[in-house]
């Protein structure tokens, strides 16, 4: 599903974000990205999401190399990819159904179609009877679940976190935890990007580690 | 699970029109949903728009009355030869009778001195001034008119020129003569106002870019929040564009409106003016087709408009 071939990121200025970095996430696994902050796992994430091109290397996604990407494809490729950050990035000013609805709209979908995707979604997320509720006027918790339910609507074949879990407290984290196992169950590609080491160890999936922009161990 | 293999590429355009056509529709209104937030912001700019393209347009509907104007007069051929004072009656009316034998006259009057100034007397309303008079100032007046056939300069110019060979004729005054610079000055104003047009079309593009970049730096966070979940670069312009679209609107139609009142203002005292000169001229309202022309115009303003800042921000975003 994803590879990284022998990936370097060379930000202007001289900084090695990354350094030689090869890794492959099956079709369906599920890992964990860790390293201390500055590690290059912003950087990584980024290349994914292709909000940067990498300086060296090839980073495939469902066997497209996505850094040669124009920029006319970008954003279908991007749509493989659900995205859950540790900051919600919810639209305030929009309710839980149109911020969860906005892939579903950006697509093309029809209306009765959009309405039936974002009930199931928030159904999945248990934040049904929500719909009609603002971001903020809700929990730390559910809104990180409208995020996910957001990432997830469009049914994508990835599901990406960057630190999901970074305000909440264990027991949330855990529950949100359970949520990505849940999406892996049904064949999903989940890499989380996170801090919790006591939290990544009781889980036990496969582990990424980076350290100063090298991968310093990708096994299980 | 085959979907999820699958390469996404772009969805078919077929599949798509139907709701294609329900986001521009959507968008549309919800981008007078957002201006109906802030009324008051969103007025601003529109009047902004409105004032600067009133200028010019009014500038034109205002030659165009010059120019009905100037239409209406009576557009007569007539010299007028004034004699000088020392020529009697009976030489005057000598000269009026040759000239009326000349071939390239159609016809000379005589309006002799005295009748001259019964006629001011008159009309001008200095009625009691003139009276004071102990001696009539006025000339004879020998009015001529040339034949139709001599309708262009040159043969006008060779005939002016035979008359003031005349030593009894002081000096001569074509009537058509302020006509021709009124009109040309009429034709340099309307090469002004189209450099006007030009340069305040110029100034509403700015406005608009300028409103629609505050807009987009206020919407940053949903730019990106959009484009991370996978909106195209079209996607996103959508909303702007369509703001674009109603500042130039709303602009056009409010431009047209103010001339149209303002000569709607003038037009009552114009017409009692012009009632004072036995006229029955009246104002020339902006004709629909001009209005409309207007309102397209700044339309295409306020969409070039946007579409210059949003496309400028949108490809500095994406690498």
């Amino acid at each position: 599903m994803l590879q990284f071939i022998n990936v370097s990121k060379r930000y202007p200025g001289g900084a090695d974000a990354l350094k030689n970095v090869s890794f492959e996430l099956q079709k369906g696994e599920m890992a964990f990205l860790t390293g201390h902050s500055g590690a290059g796992k912003s950087t990584l994430l980024k290349l994914i999401a292709i909000l940067e091109r990498s300086t060296h290397g090839q980073v495939m996604l469902d066997n497209q190399n996505i850094g040669r990407l124009s920029k006319r494809n970008v954003p279908y490729a991007r749509r493989k990819i659900g995205m859950i950050f540790q900051d919600h990035r919810l639209l305030h000013d929009r309710t839980v159904f149109d911020n969860v609805a906005l892939p579903l709209i950006i697509a093309g979908l029809d209306h009765h179609e959009i309405k039936r995707r974002v009930r199931a979604a928030l159904d999945k997320v248990n934040l049904l009877g929500k719909e009609q509720r603002y971001p903020i006027t809700l929990s730390g918790g559910e809104q990180q679940r409208i995020g996910i339910a957001r990432a997830v609507v469009n049914r994508p074949p990835m599901i990406l976190a960057d630190e999901p879990t970074g305000n909440l407290d264990p027991e949330l984290s855990e529950e949100i935890m359970q949520l990505f196992e849940q999406f892996n169950q049904v064949g999903v590609t989940v890499l989380i990007a996170s801090h919790d080491i006591s939290l990544i160890d009781r889980m036990g999936y496969r582990t990424l580690q980076l350290s100063q922009g090298e991968m310093v161990s990708h096994h299980g | 699970m085959a979907r999820r293999r699958s390469h996404i590429k772009r969805p078919a355009n077929l599949f798509n029109l139907r709701a294609y056509l329900l986001i521009h529709l959507h968008t549309f209104f919800a981008s007078l949903g957002r201006f109906s937030r802030a009324p008051f912001n969103f007025m601003m700019t529109v009047s902004v728009i409105a004032i600067t393209l009133s200028l010019p347009s009014g500038l034109l509907v205002s030659i165009n009355n010059l120019q009905t104007l100037s239409g209406q007069i009576d557009l007569n051929n007539n010299i007028s030869l004034f004699l000088n004072q020392s020529v009697s009656l009976e030489k005057a009316r000598e000269l009026t009778e040759s000239l009326d034998g000349h071939d390239k006259i159609a016809k000379s009057i005589l309006i002799d001195k005295q009748s001259a100034l019964e006629e001011f007397r008159q009309y001008s309303g200095f009625g009691s001034a003139i009276g004071t008079l102990t001696n009539n100032p006025l000339p004879h007046v020998i009015q001529i008119t040339p034949l139709a056939a001599l309708k262009d300069q040159a043969s006008l110019e060779s005939l002016i020129s035979e008359l003031k060979q005349e030593p009894n004729i002081q000096q001569l005054q074509m009537d058509m003569g302020w006509l021709n610079r009124l009109n040309g000055i009429l034709d340099i104003a309307q090469r002004g106002v189209s450099i006007i047009t030009l340069l305040l079309g110029f100034a509403v593009l700015l406005i608009v870019s300028n409103t629609i970049r505050l807009e987009l730096q206020n919407r940053r966070d949903e730019i990106d929040i959009t484009r991370l979940v996978g909106a195209t670069s079209a996607f996103i312009m959508r909303p702007f564009i369509y703001s674009g679209f109603w500042y130039g609107f709303l602009g056009g139609v409010f431009a047209c409106l103010l001339v149209n009142v303002s000569v709607g203002l003038i037009d009552g005292p114009t017409s009692s003016l012009a009632t004072l000169y036995d006229s029955s001229f009246s104002l020339v309202f902006m004709s629909l087709k001009h209005a409309l022309l207007w309102v397209l115009f700044s339309i295409l303003l306020g969409i070039a408009g946007s579409w210059i800042v949003v496309g400028r921000y949108l490809s500095e975003l994406e690498n």
